[in-house]
């Protein structure tokens, strides 16, 4: 049996490394060869090709294997592409692959494919049912890290704003001789068009979202001038934010993305907590605070002469802030030793920025604490957008059909469009539509 | 000793496609029912047809069901609605004299050869070691059969609420219903109360009709029957009466409102849930408080006219609250009510009791068609009934039995509705509910099921020569427009300039213009190089075609693409409790509905894709 639809995949470990490899398999697969390297590859040798994108620009350099159904892993044409381990390379080259040859494969689905081709035997098959099983937690543990906040909500404004577009054409088709809703043309044109506004716009949030959608946050709050940017500096390992001695000087919060023993963080630099009345630095302070909603880990800096007073503690309760560690800084004045304790469970480091000590111990307690990132939360954003992206063509479709008049047409696409975004957000197509028209409108001939 | 291969228990619109299908198939069938002149009642409005109901009607009739030609034979008044969006959202719907309606459907129920009426009421089943044998009647008497297919509408439970006053109805004696009912308890099939309600009736020579607006048939009176609309017959007719329209007022709404309290649906008898799209003029006042004005249809009962139905009125309001109110609508001053309307609640087996060719899980051979499933709705009731019919007769036949997927039929819609999700409401057809609305079609159901109905033996085959006919006649029109070629320099192509703005740049052909929204195939008839054709009638079948075909092929390839999931069998002794890594939810879930195929299981709300490829692993490593 071979199976119709070519599904590709980033196969390693997500973070940045050495070398990742993305896997595609299908009848695809020559295609993609051909398009990609134009020539023909022999099976099992490997070769070194450029990608590039749309205007020509040197992507990555890589190296491409065929495998030639069935000898392959999945008994099908398969395409292993090893390309440096860069997120956002692989990021590309998966999509260049999935705008055109193939869909993002669903979990487990190589090996699935594997055993529907007879590759793997029974006793392996057993162990497929909890690798589908456990990939498929991970991945809808990934799909809510990605929903939350903005996303999610500017999804549901778009759900909803489909569905009562939707309610307005399907109560004029389904029930014409009723009280049914204006329907006109010219508002039909107008709501298209505002959905495919919004929803253009947030695919390229989504494209932008790359890097820090995917990695841990750390933030770095205190007071001001305990050494907030020189301890991100130092963690960085190069000059980041702007460091002076003025109170005040980080009024943004600055993002940088680093690699701590392979795993990527990013760390966010952020302006001093302080009652203060200039209003650009009440700006970075309100920056400050979201910024400790998105965290995985706040690290808390104060000056050790001072300690971890009242006020600090204060910050801490107000901020609702439950996952933090304690950085105590400037020990090369006081005199204390670059150690770490645990003080009712909240951990308590002793450091220098200036002098350089109990840094390392601190980058590797943050390089332990950092949970290394998988496959699926990446592959899930991607999912998100290949569902935006056809969201949007039925839209455009939509638009098409409307100019000609032709509703019922019009409200395939809009169904499509709706079942797209549905996939997603969870929800039942069908009956969320029916409860919309029966509550917006008076049915009942 | 009396023998047949099905019992039918019940005479109404499910009962009687079930009884004539299987007698068409060539089996004995005794057709079980209280009384012969109560055969094809219409209990609720007399119409058929509307949106989404007319396509379930024309899949009865592409079956050589009955409940078309009846409707066509019947009609007062025939329409085809949203003639402007399109043809796979138009319908077609007959106004019906009820008493016409019945009296042909029980001479095409007593002409059926293979068919005997039983009067009598049914009130055991019997079994033999689980093995159905056949029925007890309320006499003691014994009737024998292979198969029995239950049709009996509300009669399990029924309760008629009038303002306060409330009573047990139910078209059986409350015995008989009891010791069925006691029988289904015993056996474990699960009941639910659903509730639906009707308008009061108005004496037609109590209303004033001068000021109303008028609504007859439209100009070229559509039917139903593909025998009358596509195959060239003619059907025997009766005179025409048109419906007329009104509207509720403000006053209207004061009197209903004043006296909410005394509508059981307000003050807690009723807690029953009835349908959001038929809700009761209480409901409407209430819910859509802002609205100035509710429609109301005075439609006409019977060719002798005397009652009317004023259908967008249902009501339990006492009887004198009713006339009341009545009496402040334009053309109602001076109202009688003949009969007062009512709400009445019923029982139901939760239809996930069923497989899809609408056997019961529990006992083989028993079969469940039309309301008694959750349903409501003549149209929705005959297509569970010809369904349960075939496929009764298949089991005697022993045979493969079959229900359309949800690609092939609005029938198939519902079904796979009703065993996969159960209902919440009493389940009506609406052409949302169809994923395929683009090719499940009024003009193409028989193109889709007459052929299959014939090798299932419930077609004859002078039907099928009809359907040949057709669509060789649209193949060759088809053709015949492909070949006239239209250059961008030609004469034709300025008049299209003029007349449609459209600007010709390639070469096109006399088909490929349908494809524009704006041109008709009578518009193409006006060009000169049209030419001549004897298959001019089935011109505008060829437009619909070539309407659709782009998006056909797109919904084909998704259809293809999962086809090979969708389709796989999932086997019946499953045990979904042993299948490692299944959540408790999913494991609970499919135990339930015991899904048919993975297409089916993927639509119960929960079952995720990643439970889909479990169960596929799961069933190939245990088929091989």
């Amino acid at each position: 049996m071979t199976a119709k639809e070519t599904i590709a995949a980033i196969s390693t470990a997500h973070g940045k490394s050495a070398i990742g490899v993305i896997r595609v398999s299908g009848k695809n697969v020559l295609k993609i060869t051909k398009d990609f390297i134009g020539s023909e590859l022999k099976p099992r040798f490997a070769t070194n090709v450029k990608i590039r994108d749309k205007s020509n620009t040197l992507i990555d350099d890589v190296i491409v294997i065929y495998y030639k159904g069935p000898s392959s892993y999945t008994g099908e044409d398969m395409l292993e592409i090893q390309s440096h381990g860069n997120p956002i390379t692989m990021d590309f080259i998966l999509e260049q692959i999935c705008d055109v040859y193939a869909r993002l494969s669903k979990p487990g689905e190589f090996t699935e494919r594997a055993f529907l081709n007879n590759k793997i035997d029974l006793v392996q098959a057993e162990a497929i049912a909890d690798l589908i099983n456990a990939s498929h937690i991970s991945a809808s543990k990934a799909a809510m890290i990605t929903l939350q906040g903005n996303f999610s909500k500017n999804i549901k404004l778009l759900i909803e704003e489909v569905l009562t577009l939707r309610a307005n054409i399907e109560a004029c088709i389904n029930f014409p001789e009723d009280d049914s809703p204006e329907n006109s043309n010219k508002n039909n044109f107008n709501a298209i068009n505002s959905l495919i506004a919004k929803l253009s716009k947030l695919i390229k949030s989504v494209d932008n979202g790359i890097v820090v959608n995917k990695t841990p946050i750390i933030t770095i709050i205190g007071k001001p001038n305990v050494g907030k940017s020189s301890l991100a500096n130092l963690l960085l390992g190069e000059q980041g934010s702007i460091v002076s001695s003025t109170p005040g000087t980080t009024r943004d919060a600055l993002h940088h993305e680093v690699a701590l023993a392979k795993n990527n963080i990013t760390i966010i630099d952020t302006a001093g907590l302080r009652k203060t009345s200039d209003s650009i630095e009440l700006q970075g302070i309100e920056i400050t605070k979201k910024s400790i909603n998105t965290a995985s880990l706040v690290l808390y800096v104060v000056d050790d002469a001072l300690g971890f007073d009242t006020e600090d503690r204060a910050l801490i309760t107000e901020n609702k802030i439950n996952n933090y560690w304690v950085v105590n800084n400037k020990i090369d004045l006081t005199g204390a030793d670059p150690t770490m304790i645990k003080i009712s469970n909240v951990s308590h480091f002793n450091i220098s920025t200036t002098q350089n000590l109990g840094i390392d111990n601190l980058k590797k307690k943050l390089s332990e604490n950092s949970v290394p990132d998988d496959e699926t939360t990446g592959t899930a954003r991607l999912r998100h957008r290949e569902h935006l992206k056809s969201c949007l063509e039925n839209l455009y479709m939509a638009l098409d059909c409307n100019n000609n008049l032709q509703l019922e047409l019009v409200a395939e696409e809009l169904r499509l469009a709706h079942v797209s975004l549905v996939a997603i957000m969870g929800g039942d197509v069908n009956e969320d539509l029916l409860d919309k028209i029966f509550s917006d409108f008076c049915i009942g001939k | 000793m009396k023998k047949f291969d099905v019992i039918v228990i019940g005479g109404g619109h499910a009962g009687c496609e079930a009884a004539h299908a299987a007698a068409r198939a060539n089996v004995s069938v005794a057709l079980v029912t209280m009384k012969h002149e109560s055969i094809g009642q219409m209990s609720c409005n007399p119409a058929v047809g509307g949106i989404g109901k007319s396509h379930l009607a024309k899949e009865v009739d592409a079956l050589d069901g009955l409940i078309c030609k009846i409707a066509d034979y019947s009609a007062l008044q025939r329409r085809k609605l949203n003639a402007s969006k399109g043809p796979a959202v138009q319908a077609t719907r007959i106004q019906t004299c009820r008493d016409t309606y019945k009296l042909k459907m029980q001479q095409a129920i007593d002409a059926q050869k293979n068919l005997s009426v039983m009067e009598g009421m049914v009130s055991n089943i019997i079994l033999d070691n689980e093995v159905l044998r056949g029925v007890v009647m309320s006499d003691g008497s014994k009737v024998f059969a292979k198969t029995v297919v239950l049709t009996t509408g509300t009669f399990l439970g029924g309760k008629i609420h009038i303002g306060d006053k409330s009573f047990s109805a139910g078209r059986l004696g409350d015995n008989a219903s009891n010791a069925l009912e006691n029988f289904f308890k015993k056996h474990g099939f699960s009941l639910g109360r659903l509730k639906t309600g009707t308008p009061p009736r108005i004496l037609k020579s109590s209303i004033d009709y001068s000021l109303l607006e008028e609504q007859g048939s439209d100009k070229n009176k559509p039917c139903l029957s593909y025998m009358h609309d596509h195959y060239g017959q003619t059907p025997n007719i009766i005179s025409e009466i048109p419906c007329h329209i009104t509207y509720t007022n403000n006053e209207t709404h004061k009197i209903i409102k004043d006296n909410q309290a005394l509508s059981p649906l307000y003050n807690g008898v009723i807690d029953s849930v009835g349908p959001r799209y038929c809700p009761s003029i209480e409901d409407k006042v209430e819910r859509f408080y802002d609205k100035d004005a509710h429609q109301v249809f005075l439609e006409p009962e019977t060719l002798s006219d005397k009652e009317i139905y004023p259908n967008g009125l249902s009501t339990c309001l006492p009887e004198d609250v009713q006339l009341s109110f009545l009496r402040t609508i334009k053309g109602l001053e001076n109202c009688e009510i003949t009969q007062p309307g009512y709400a009445i609640e019923y029982s139901y087996f939760d239809p996930r009791g069923l497989t899809k060719y609408l056997e019961t899980k529990k006992i083989k051979n028993l079969f469940f068609a039309g309301q008694i499933n959750g349903t409501t709705g003549y149209e929705e009731a005959a297509a569970q009934g010809i369904i349960a019919g075939i496929n009764a007769s298949c089991s005697v036949r022993n045979i493969g039995m079959w229900c359309p997927n949800r690609d092939q039929a609005y029938t198939g819609v519902m079904i796979d509705d009703l065993v996969t999700l159960g209902v919440t409401e009493p389940y009506r057809m609406f052409t949302s509910r169809a994923e395929h609305r683009l090719r499940l079609r009024e003009d193409n159901a028989d193109e889709r099921l007459t052929a299959i109905g014939h090798k299932l033996g419930v077609v004859s085959s002078e039907r099928l020569l009809f359907l040949k006919n057709k669509i060789k006649k649209i193949k060759a029109e088809s053709k015949r427009l492909e070949e006239i070629k239209i250059l961008p320099s030609s004469k034709v192509s300025s008049i299209l300039e003029k007349k449609f703005n459209l600007k010709l740049k390639n070469v096109q052909t006399m088909k490929s213009l349908l494809k524009m929204s704006d041109i008709e195939y009578k518009d193409i008839q006006e060009l000169e190089s049209f030419g001549k054709t004897i298959n001019s009638d089935v011109g505008h079948l060829v437009a619909i075609q070539e309407r659709y075909e782009g998006y056909l092929k797109r919904q084909d390839q998704e259809v293809l693409n999962s086809l090979k999931t969708q389709n796989i069998k999932i086997p019946e002794q499953i045990i979904y409790n042993e299948i490692k890594g299944l959540s408790n939810e999913a494991k609970e879930k499919l135990s339930e509905v015991m899904p048919h195929t993975l297409g089916q299981a993927s639509r119960i709300s929960g079952v995720t894709p990643a439970i889909i490829s479990l169960l596929r692993i799961y069933i190939k490593k245990h088929s091989s």
